[in-house]
């Protein structure tokens, strides 16, 4: 089974050339999209359909970095799974997520936009840095590292995506 | 059987006759194809008009009449009359569709069953029934205009469609005799004649508004390849809910002055919807119209501000903000990074529609200088053309699927399993586990929609997975594959774990026709006699294995290499036998033959996408794969 960074043929690694990483990907898609096979026998269509959902599924997990992150470390044999990870984070950023989530809580029953803004720009300037030390685990082969805060990642996107969600349920009240 | 003299004149790599794009809608309907000049045209199709209403009338005889002569028995004959059926492609019985402001007289329900059906004079016919109709005059139409046959489209469907409709929308090309080319995604195919038109580059927001659908979609444009970011929207929001909107407000102005609840009369519900249709249309050039209700013992008029109008439908122009709003943060992007909005759908016509699109994405004026209405057919026949091989523009769209899919788990809760938003093409697999001791079947249910509980989504297939070997519990364990297509469509395959053995599913679609009341139909249809019918799938087999022997031909000169033992023989026995079979009049016996040699070239044709992979990669060759 050839792997993501083969199918895309980009060195494997954390640090990618993202704009070079698209451009490969519109030229395979240019080669093995169904349409381009649209005219041919079935079995040249499936096993061209086949390629192309590799490829899809390669850039999916390749253009994002915390996606790419946990593949890399998977296939250097840590599994981080679809769990939490928690096993790979420091006590005291749990303690963090808790009172993180405490104060998205309450301002939420407040209706307190302004609060719930502010926790979200923490979140993302908190993921920024945490992207950094990400990519320089890597550069270092700190493995237990790069899990550390490719689980942090993940909770701050979930804290984010949880934001979102609630933000939009307020729009759709508001407009639907 | 006598040889056909059509199958000499057809080229094996264009069977289909000239490739056309049509714009299924819920209100109107149009065809489109490219010219000599690599011009996307739209086609007459009433008169002069380019645009025929999507209704269709049954008469006594069960024969019917389409478009505007439909229109026309709408007053006389509500029942019988069907408008707006794209509402209710792959809907059951028991949709809020159903139940909303109209005119329709639907047949019993009928216990489990999955499909509304529609009961005209006594007769029940489905959505895809009568979408097959549209489908077919449109057909007869472009083939009288352009003088050749017509027999492959791109049809169109609102990029938020769901399977079960997008399922509904295909089967209704097959039944019409239409090879169905792809479904492409209404906002896709108006970026696609926008883009080419102008050599666009850069990032664009489709805005959707159709007679009965609300999409929008975010794209981005480099070198000819359109790929999809996000897309949102409202299966059920159109311009028909605007006047929908405005005739509810007349009937009950009128109901109050003439003393008498018409809001249940099917014909006053109707003669309402008519002249609140006018009125709208009136009001988009000017500040107040009059709307003409003309019920059956005498015409009302009523004065109808712009305002008025407006407070009446402002709250369904905010709904699209909603969506809007989520198809911008799904591609993670703010207003104002969006290069240009493209205007799609008449309703955009509407001022407050305009107004309301200019400040959802930064104030910037939106596009709408090709025709609203004819820019989505436009985009189709482009891309019919390029689908044919007949396209000179070096075009490739990479759509998403809209809505995510899942299954049903634990408690009615969805384990999602493909994400919205991800490029199609895709595929997941989930490995489920049996719970009891010597289980040999499963029970998988698929649902499509972003809740979290089952009863908030949308309930697309129930299958069974049979055949497991008994087994301790927890011991069987069965892979099941989620594919979807280029059409957004979605197929299941899976295969039990411990035994490598490919499992047998039987899928009964919740909201849909199965694959034999499509083949049923297509038999009674009284198009499609018998004898047709055979013919016509003679015709097909041949033209298909001659594709495949082409295909076949050229990959065993060029790969030759790429054999392995003993396939070299085993590919040319199957062809032999192809062969043989051609020479006959019997299309199930060619169809065969195919499949054995499909089979027999599989591993080859894998195998030579492989090479073409690492030649690309190599860069030895990014040319076409042959």
């Amino acid at each position: 089974m050839t792997d993501h960074f083969e199918i895309l043929g980009i060195p494997r690694g954390f640090r990618v050339d993202e704009r070079a990483l698209e451009t490969r990907y519109r030229e395979l898609s240019r080669l093995f999209h169904p349409d381009r096979h649209a005219g041919r026998s079935a079995a040249d269509r499936r096993a061209a359909l086949e390629k192309m959902v590799q490829i899809n599924e390669a850039y999916r997990t390749l253009r994002e970095p915390v996606r790419r992150a946990a593949y890399l470390l998977s296939l250097r044999g840590l599994e981080l799974g679809e769990t939490d990870g928690s096993k790979f984070l420091p006590p005291d950023f749990l303690m963090e997520v808790m009172e993180r989530r405490e104060a998205f809580e309450e301002a939420r029953s407040r209706g307190d936009r302004e609060r719930v803004q502010a926790l979200a720009q923490q979140a993302r300037r908190e993921r920024d840095e945490a992207l950094e030390a990400l990519a320089s685990a890597f550069d270092r082969d700190d493995d237990k590292e790069a899990a550390s805060q490719v689980s942090k990642l993940r909770y701050l996107d979930r804290f984010l995506a949880d934001i979102r969600a609630w933000e939009d349920r307020v729009f759709e009240e508001e407009n639907g | 059987m006598a040889e056909s003299g059509l199958l000499q004149i057809r080229d094996p790599r264009k069977p289909y006759g000239k490739p056309v794009g049509i714009d299924l809608g819920t209100t109107h309907s149009l065809v489109a194809f490219v010219d000599g000049e690599g011009r996307g045209q739209t086609i007459p199709l009433e008169g002069d008009s380019h645009l025929m209403p999507s209704v269709v009338h049954y008469l006594e005889d069960g024969s019917t009449l389409v478009g505007r002569a439909a229109r026309e028995k709408l007053a006389a004959h509500p029942h019988e009359t069907i408008v707006s059926v794209k509402r209710f492609m792959g809907k059951g019985p028991s949709d809020p569709e159903v139940r909303r402001l109209g005119h329709y007289r639907f047949a019993p329900a009928q216990p489990g069953e999955a499909v509304v059906r529609f009961d005209v004079g006594g007769k029940w016919v489905s959505p895809v029934e009568v979408s097959a109709e549209i489908l077919k005059w449109a057909r007869r139409k472009a083939e009288a205009y352009l003088d050749q046959p017509v027999g492959a489209a791109v049809i169109t469907v609102p990029a938020y469609f769901d399977d079960a409709q997008r399922q509904a929308t295909k089967d209704a090309g097959r039944l019409a005799g239409l090879e169905v080319l792809r479904l492409l995604n209404e906002p896709t195919a108006a970026a696609v004649a926008y883009g080419l038109d102008r050599r666009a580059r850069g990032t664009f927001a489709v805005y959707d508004l159709g007679g009965g659908t609300f999409d929008v979609s975010i794209l981005e444009l480099v070198e000819g390849v359109f790929e999809v970011r996000s897309t949102a929207g409202d299966s059920s929001l159109g311009g028909d809910d605007f006047d929908r909107a405005l005739a509810q407000a007349l009937l009950e102005q009128i109901s109050t002055v003439l003393g008498r609840d018409l809001r249940r009369d099917p014909f006053a519900v109707q003669a309402a919807l008519a002249g609140a249709r006018d009125a709208k249309h009136a009001l988009t050039e000017k500040e107040r119209a009059v709307a003409v209700v003309a019920l059956p013992e005498r015409t009302v008029e009523v004065e109808v501000t712009r305002a008025q109008f407006e407070s009446l439908i402002v709250g369904l122009v905010r709904r699209t903000a909603v969506a809007c709003r989520r198809a911008l943060r799904d591609a993670d992007l703010e207003p104002h990074q969006i290069d240009g909005v493209v205007l799609v759908g008449g309703s955009t016509r509407v001022p407050l529609v305009r107004h309301f699109v200019r400040e959802m994405f930064g104030g910037k004026e939106p596009l709408g200088d090709i025709d609203p209405d004819r820019v989505v057919a436009i985009g189709a026949a482009i891309q019919a053309e390029n689908l044919a091989g007949e396209s000179r523009d070096d075009l490739l769209l990479l759509d998403v699927i809209p809505l995510s899919l899942g299954v049903e788990t634990m408690g009615g809760v969805v384990e999602k399993i493909i994400h919205r938003n991800t490029t199609i093409p895709a595929s997941a697999a989930q490995i489920f586990t049996t719970f009891a001791d010597g289980q040999t079947a499963m029970d998988i249910h698929v649902v499509q929609g972003e809740r979290e509980l089952v009863s908030d989504c949308r309930s697309l297939a129930r299958f069974r997975l049979e055949g497991i070997p008994p087994m301790p519990a927890n011991m069987g364990r069965v892979q099941v594959t989620f594919s979807v297509d280029a059409d957004g469509i979605l197929s299941v395959s899976a295969k039990e774990l411990t035994t490598g053995v490919e499992q047998s599913i039987t899928v009964k679609p919740s909201h849909g026709l199965t694959d034999e009341e499509v083949e049923r139909m297509l038999l009674e249809s009284l198009e499609h006699a018998e004898e047709d019918v055979a013919t016509r799938l003679l015709i097909e087999a041949r033209v298909e294995a001659q594709r495949v022997l082409h295909d076949l031909q050229k990959a065993l000169t060029e790969s030759a290499d790429l054999l392995v033992e003993g396939e070299k023989e085993a590919i040319a026995r199957a062809e032999q036998a192809l062969r043989e079979a051609m020479a006959g009049s019997d299309h199930h016996r060619i169809e065969e033959a195919i499949a054995d040699l499909d089979r027999a070239s599989t591993d080859f044709a894998r195998r030579r996408m492989e090479k073409a992979l690492k030649e690309a990669l190599t860069g030895r060759s990014v040319q076409e794969i042959e």
